[in-house]
């Protein structure tokens, strides 16, 4: 337990996570005071003071919530250098499932990105609107984010404290190769179909985001995170290892590929985001933005592009495929 | 068109020192008119000047410049005003020392993106009007006083705000260079502006473009 806690990228998470969680917590509880009191159309000494104090609130609220993104990357790296202290781990894989916490703490991670993603764009457009028309969404939005950053802290602490350098885990072999679940791809379906269903869903994507449809690109956006995240782990995963028995999410991260894991999985969740935004805008703000469709696309494009460029590299160098 | 209602300005509210340098001011300055706000020092007319240049905010009231509420404009919208229909004459001038004429009066340009050759024909127009041309390549810092001020005016100019503010504009100037700027506020208001001027220079007291004279005691208007 010791030995995780002193490794010197855990000592950086959790300080910069506890501080961030300080720094959230003191802006959300001025942030309750502000959004009770607020009257922008009073030009009251004390509705003055209000605007003062909300511009520096809003000010920590987003450095603080930009390092928050910054750190999951950070975290995935984490993980990833943990594999060299943790018994039988290969890679992040082993590290995670190395207790109950890892995969909720992981999933708990991606959805806090998102919210932040969120309140960030909520953000830029009060901002620069003239009467700061969405300060009371953005305050409720950041006490709903402190709440989740609550929980993602404490699941956190409980995840490194209760990896154990002694007792062996699994790796990503096991967890997902042939000798893990038999039946690892989701309602039954074979490669095949899965492909068939990952380049459908793509193209639903595009057809969403041309149409602008804010309630079909969330849910094609949706559906391509959930194959994506498939296809990705059992079918091109396999080409970048050049292996087909080496099935796993996360050792694309490691130097040995380029680190491509990064840029597929980052291209994904940022298509992902802005495919999904635009409903979350609607309900929240009533106003959709058209450009991040045409983000949606371009990310989601470009994920499609690295997954299918590996298949693709590997039938022209070998003629065949894997 | 310059609307302030029921304006205050306290500082350190709620300290020891707490100082109350504007108390309910009301006033209104319309279009191509000049208007002296006139006091002691110490008397709040260049505080109030700044909040009527966006650049410090009221502690309660109202300001309304050119149909803008701009004490509760956010600080983007207010840099934008700031830029785009103000120009403010600092008593020290706040010159950058180091720089030509010529580059000094272009700053405020810079974040516009304008093309070279727009950014120097804004800066001829400006340095002719303000009869400094002749200095264009001079480093600020080997200019009189008075040429520092024609180059500051110059710079408050060349965005080609509506409303020009000149704080204690005669401060540092002799009796001849005063004159000379006299002459160039008159050219000013021919040209459209609205100009305010905050000063306790008897100067101002009798010049017949002067449409009204604003005299503050003590944070009030007093006459």
């Amino acid at each position: 337990m010791g030995d995780i806690l002193l490794q010197q990228n855990v000592i950086i998470l959790v300080v910069a996570g506890f501080l961030i969680l300080l720094m959230q917590g003191l802006a959300s509880f001025f942030g309750i005071y502000i959004y009770k009191k607020w009257d922008f159309s009073s030009t009251s000494a004390f509705q003055y003071t209000l605007e003062k104090k909300s511009y520096l609130i809003v000010l920590i609220l987003f450095f603080s919530l930009i390092a928050k993104i910054i750190l999951l990357p950070y975290f995935a790296f984490t993980i990833d250098s943990l594999s060299d202290v943790v018994h039988g781990a290969m890679c992040a894989a082993g590290v995670v499932g190395a207790n109950e916490y890892g995969n909720f703490l992981l999933g708990l991670k991606i959805f806090i990105i998102f919210i932040v993603g969120i309140w960030l764009i909520v953000n830029k457009l009060d901002i620069t609107a003239y009467d700061y028309p969405y300060i009371k969404t953005k305050l409720i939005l950041a006490i709903v984010i402190f709440a989740f950053i609550f929980i993602e802290f404490v699941l956190e602490i409980l995840y490194f404290t209760h990896i154990s350098t002694d007792v062996p885990v699994q790796c990503c072999s096991v967890i997902f190769g042939v000798s893990g679940s038999s039946d690892p791809l989701p309602f039954g379906i074979n490669t095949q179909t899965l492909l068939i269903l990952f380049y459908s869903i793509y193209i639903l994507v595009l057809i969403a985001n041309i149409q602008k449809n804010p309630l079909f690109s969330f849910l094609s956006t949706i559906l391509l995170f959930y194959f994506g995240y498939y296809a990705v782990t059992y079918f091109f995963g396999t080409y970048i290892y050049q292996l087909p028995t080496h099935i796993c999410p996360f050792c694309m991260l490691q130097s040995d590929y380029y680190f491509v894991g990064y840029l597929i999985w980052g291209s994904l969740f940022l298509g992902s985001f802005f495919g999904i935004v635009n409903l979350a805008l609607k309900l929240l703000i009533k106003q959709t933005i058209q450009k991040y469709f045409l983000y949606s696309t371009f990310f989601n494009t470009i994920f499609v592009i690295i997954c299918t460029s590996y298949v693709v590299g590997y039938y022209l160098v070998n003629g065949v495929f894997l | 068109m310059i609307k302030i209602k029921a304006l205050n300005k306290i500082y350190n509210v709620g300290q020891k020192n707490e100082f109350v340098a504007l108390r309910n001011i009301n006033f209104e300055v319309l279009p191509n008119t000049v208007v002296v706000l006139k006091g002691v020092s110490g008397s709040g007319k260049s505080t109030l000047l700044s909040i009527i240049g966006g650049m410090n905010k009221p502690t309660s009231g109202e300001v309304i410049v050119e149909d803008k509420y701009i004490a509760k404009l956010p600080d983007l919208h207010l840099s934008n005003f700031r830029a785009s229909s103000i120009g403010f004459v600092f008593q020290s001038f706040h010159l950058i020392n180091d720089l030509s004429v010529f580059d000094n009066i272009s700053i405020p340009l810079i974040p516009l993106g304008l093309s070279a050759k727009e950014i120097e024909e804004k800066v001829n127009y400006a340095m002719q009007i303000c009869n400094i041309a002749h200095k264009s390549m001079e480093i600020s810092k080997n200019l009189s006083g008075g040429e520092k001020q024609r180059v500051a005016i110059a710079r408050a100019l060349v965005n080609n705000p509506n409303i020009i503010l000149l704080d204690e504009p005669t401060a540092n100037l002799d009796s001849a260079n005063s004159k000379n700027l006299v002459e160039i506020l008159s050219n000013l208001k021919k040209l459209g502006k609205t100009i305010v001027i905050s000063t306790h220079d008897s100067l101002f007291d009798e010049l017949d473009f002067v449409e009204k004279i604003i005299y503050i005691k003590d944070g009030d208007i007093s006459g």
